[in-house]
């Protein structure tokens, strides 16, 4: 095995880095806030939105990822009347509308148990000082939150990082199928070896990011 | 005129009647103990007051403007600007722990005063108050209940309140700090800041109130000046809770 190889190899796995980064990006980004909302849905005063919501998040956790995208992908073009809309969608925005929704329904539940953990009594001192309920939220519960949460978020983003290659399920290309098109062509299971290392390279730096993160949290 | 006025205020949780009638007035510059046995209603009282709990009927009238009048309560915002003149202290502090001392006195008054540029120099003045100055920039995690609780107050007079409430501010702490909590409300009442405190310290409902209000199952048994209530309580019921109490 020479150096040029492994350079080559490097770089032919290397080429669905872009699609496995994109996929991670979208969903931490458009799933966290969503998450935080569907928390609020299943604690707000309209029953109908609590139950959407609760469903919401037992459908989505109860279920395997993968059926989730295959069912995005090929089953909702099949439905009746809304089916045609989804006929043109993409592989790729099918499988970022699973990761997202998906995730959303995990970091619901974090989120939920992070909210337990907030005292009562700082909804009450917001509110004596003249907090609205947005402000108390977003500035006094929130933050609070997220520090009992921040341990699990964290490990479901390093999860997030090695679930990218579950868009495999669709074909999209990237990483991972990458590596398995390479195993195949050469008849070499080093592109598996280098994909590994693509995804371990990941996480050192997700970990990282995540430890400078959670300092910041530290009170 | 008075500046508060509570007339047949009612609460009851489920079925459980709380208050039951309870009446009273408070002018600018008085400085009134709520005293009673566990259960008697003073610390439901004290919420009814700054919205905390939502009465079940009677009238409460700030500086003359209805707060709640038969039951009902005014349009929000006429609600939030009443609200915003008064100020209230817990007894479990409930100051912000993701915050400094001084961002948990800035932040919320900047909130809620859009544009105030006054914050910081405020802020600094009110910490210096209550001696704590050189802590501003720590968090309350590091503080003694003592502290915190002087956070607390130093806190709820940034938006200047023209009336504090007090539930049961040295019940928390130890025996030790209580001194240091009761000295900043005695400093306080002697400014004439209006107060209205909850408390089971008897030495400070004896020598910092003007009035003294006693509690009994909902309603106000007896009501007078210190000197009144602590030697010659006309209620024996008064006398009775008095006989149980530490003094
Ligand atoms: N949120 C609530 N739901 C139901 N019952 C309540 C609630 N809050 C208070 N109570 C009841 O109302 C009664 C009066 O309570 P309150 O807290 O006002 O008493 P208190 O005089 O402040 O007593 P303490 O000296 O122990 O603080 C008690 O019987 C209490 O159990
Ligand atoms: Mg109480």
């Amino acid at each position: 095995m020479d150096l040029s190889y492994i350079i080559t190899t490097f770089l032919r796995v290397g080429a669905g880095l872009g699609t496995t980064l994109k996929l991670f990006f979208i969903t931490i980004l458009a799933s966290l806030p969503l998450g935080f909302l569907i928390t609020m849905m299943t604690r707000c005063a309209v029953p109908p939105l609590r139950w959407l919501a609760r469903c919401f998040v037992y459908l989505m956790r109860s279920t395997p990822l993968v059926l989730q995208l295959l069912f995005l992908y090929f089953g909702l073009p099949f439905l009746p009347v809304v089916g045609v809309y989804f006929s043109t969608m993409g592989r790729f925005t099918a499988t970022v509308w699973g990761f997202v929704l998906n995730y959303a329904a995990y970091f619901a539940e974090i989120f939920r148990g992070g909210l337990l953990a907030v005292d009562p009594g700082q909804y009450e001192a917001a509110k004596v000082l003249g907090l609205t309920r947005r402000q108390t939220i977003l500035r006094i519960v929130a933050p609070q939150m997220l520090r009992v949460a921040m341990p699990s978020i964290s490990n479901e983003t390093i999860t997030l990082v090695k679930d990218t290659s579950l868009m495999f399920t669709l074909a999209v290309p990237e990483v991972l199928q990458f590596a398995k098109s390479a195993v195949s062509s050469t008849g070499k299971t080093f592109p598996f070896v280098v994909a590994g290392i693509i995804y371990l390279l990941m996480n050192l730096v997700i970990t990282w990011l995540l430890k400078v993160l959670e300092k910041r949290f530290d009170y | 005129m008075p500046f508060l006025e509570v007339r047949q205020l009612k609460k009851s949780f489920g079925s459980l009647p709380v208050l039951e009638d309870v009446s009273f007035t408070v002018e600018r510059g008085d400085v009134i103990a709520v005293i009673g046995a566990s259960g008697s209603g003073k610390s439901t009282l004290l919420r009814c007051l700054i919205d905390l709990e939502t009465v079940d009927g009677g009238w409460v009238t700030i500086d003359g403007e209805p707060l709640i009048s038969d039951g009902s309560y005014p349009d929000p915002r006429a609600r939030r600007a009443l609200l915003g003149r008064m100020g209230m202290v817990f007894q479990s502090f409930n100051l912000f722990p993701h915050m400094t001392v001084a961002q948990n006195l800035i932040r919320p008054y900047e909130m809620t005063t859009p544009g105030a540029r006054d914050g910081q120099e405020k802020c600094r003045r009110l910490l210096d108050k209550v001696g704590l100055l050189d802590k501003a920039e720590v968090y309350p995690s590091k503080l003694s209940g003592g502290q915190k609780q002087r956070v607390a107050i130093a806190r709820a007079l940034m938006k200047s309140p023209e009336i504090m409430l007090f539930d049961e501010p040295t019940s928390a702490l130890d025996p030790l700090l209580t001194g240091e909590v009761l000295a900043i409300m005695r400093q306080l009442a002697e400014e004439r800041m209006t107060m209205l405190v909850v408390t089971h310290e008897m030495s400070f409902a004896r020598d910092a109130a003007t009035r003294v209000l006693f509690m009994k199952d909902g309603t106000i048994a007896e009501e007078g000046t210190p000197e009144e209530i602590f030697t010659a309580p006309k209620n024996p019921e008064t006398a009775a809770f008095l006989g149980s109490v530490p003094r």
